[in-house]
């Protein structure tokens, strides 16, 4: 073609020079096999989503038992997390217009604290006319100054006010009356400051340790309980030397007292004599391990 | 793909099943008639189940459609691999091909307009990986030997030369114009063969041939005066 024209090239010539851009033999096997791994795997579908449903639902069904305990634990956790955080946020509630060393002591949850003020601001309603009326008592001994103390403090900041409430009406009148004069004094002289009030105050106060610490019922040790082999050998030793004293309820239960307390010496030596314990040193050593 | 609406021409991701081919049937050699109606028995039986038949398919084409895409993309590597997209797509999709026209035509279709969206999706990236040019083929070996004389250079590093100035030139162009030139004169194929592929009209396709071989002229002129 260019040797028959001898002409200069066209551009044609240069683009039908593009057709010899070729790829060799050996491409065309790695083209076969990409291509074939390509289709196979557009064969193959990917799943949709909503194929996974009814194994989810096998999976429920299966575990259904596990899943709600699971489900149960993790909501009561929950609950008590909640529980825990709303206890946990009242904790400590700052006294307003209380000294720092008073307002430092931790008080009770918020709601005990209302109730305690509640009920303090009703005793004090209450006792405030009659001591008013009543003359003033001279029995501001040492013993009621704490309970003054407290009783000037702040409504509020006081959640031992209560143990008032437990007193008879006329004896909280006076102590109302003994506390105000006393905190008055206190006030004055600056001599006890108001840490030292309230700390002698919880240990003044009557039966505050009884009252603020609820008293444990007395455990028994089970070991004390229990009777001890050498008293069971013993019971069954007497049994069969007394079987007319000795009874089931006896042998149960301590037995050398009762046995000690019916065994006269007459009886024993007519026990003895009927097993050949003809002795006396003999039946003073059975007396004697009975006792022992 | 391209589609002709009120004398412009959109361009369009691919979409086979959905976008008809414009106008009338393509006007083919009886020789093209021949393949035409022997690839459709074959799509037949590929639709009955007989997916071994497609490899006849791949077998037949894959060096016309790799030859295509790698003309467009004057990349190796990426015209290996939208190449063979081009047949996992035309696999996938055969079920939905009517024998409207021809498997070759579909085939074409589906390969330029995955070459065309992988441009446009890499337009910042273009690196060329060219093919070594074939000394078999008898018209390359005749330019080659008429350039190198006219040149009086060195055979192999003029040929990489050129080969270089080729490729970089048929970047320059837009895709639209790439691909008419690239249809029309690599691959042979017709003004309406090219129309029904790319969706334009024939004076459209005619249009665009003229001005790349223009832009084409100017930027390999130092060749084309030796």
């Amino acid at each position: 073609m260019i040797d028959d024209r001898k002409q200069p090239l066209t551009i044609e010539d240069l683009l039908r020079l593009k057709r010899a851009e070729r790829p060799s033999p050996e491409f065309w096997s790695q083209f076969e096999r990409e291509l074939r791994e390509k289709q196979l795997a557009a064969i193959v579908e990917k799943r949709p989503w909503w194929c996974a449903i009814p194994g989810l639902y096998v999976f429920v069904a299966r575990h259904r038992l596990s899943l709600a305990a699971s489900a149960s634990a993790v909501a009561i956790c929950l609950v008590g997390f909640h529980a825990y955080e709303a206890t946990a946020s009242g904790a400590v509630v700052p006294a307003s217009g209380v000294p720092d060393s008073v307002a430092s002591v931790p008080v009770a949850a918020p709601r005990l604290l209302a109730a305690a003020d509640e009920y303090a601001a009703r005793q004090f309603n209450q006792a405030r006319p009659a001591a008013a009326s009543a003359p003033a008592s001279g029995e501001s001994g040492r013993n009621e100054r704490p309970v003054a103390s407290l009783a000037a403090l702040s409504v509020q900041s006081l959640p031992a006010i209560p143990l008032l409430g437990d007193l008879p009406q006329n004896t909280a009148t006076e102590r109302f009356d003994a506390i105000s004069r006393s905190l008055a004094g206190d006030l004055a002289t600056g001599g006890t400051s108001m840490a030292e009030g309230a700390r002698s105050l919880l240990v003044g106060v009557r039966d505050f340790g009884s009252r603020a610490i609820p008293s444990r019922a007395s455990v028994a040790e089970p070991l004390a309980q229990m009777p001890s082999p050498s008293a069971e050998r013993r019971s069954r030793l007497l049994a069969e030397a007394f079987p007319a004293m000795a009874g089931p309820a006896d042998m149960a239960s301590a037995p050398s007292e009762r046995v000690l307390g019916r065994l006269s010496d007459d009886r024993l030596y007519a026990s003895g004599g009927r097993y050949d314990v003809a002795t006396e040193r003999e039946l003073n050593s059975i007396k004697f391990s009975i006792r022992f | 793909m391209d589609l002709h609406l009120g004398g412009r021409c959109v361009v369009y991701p691919v979409v086979m099943d959905v976008v008809k081919s414009p106008g009338k049937a393509l006007v083919a050699s009886p020789e093209r008639r021949r393949e035409a109606d022997g690839d459709w028995e074959v799509v037949r039986r590929v639709q009955d189940g007989d997916f071994a038949a497609f490899d006849g398919l791949i077998l037949k084409y894959r060096s016309r459609v790799h030859a295509i895409v790698y003309n467009l993309t004057s990349n190796r590597e990426d015209a290996s691999d939208l190449a063979q997209d081009t047949f996992i797509k035309a696999f996938q999709s055969i079920h939905r091909f009517q024998g409207q026209s021809s498997f070759f035509t579909w085939l074409y279709r589906i390969a330029v307009n995955s070459t065309l969206s992988h441009l446009r999706k890499n337009r910042m990236r273009s690196f060329f990986s060219l093919e070594r040019i074939s000394e078999d083929e008898p018209v390359a070996r005749e330019i080659v030997a008429a350039l190198t004389d006219k040149a009086g250079a060195e055979k192999g590093a003029y040929v990489h030369e050129l080969q270089d100035k080729l490729n970089e030139a048929m970047q320059k162009l837009s895709i639209k114009h790439r691909t008419v030139v690239t249809l029309f004169e690599i691959d042979g194929l017709s003004h309406e063969e090219i129309a029904e592929i790319t969706g334009c009209s024939v004076g459209t396709v005619r249009s665009r041939l003229h001005y790349a071989k223009r832009l084409l002229q100017a930027e390999l002129q130092p060749f084309l005066n030796q």
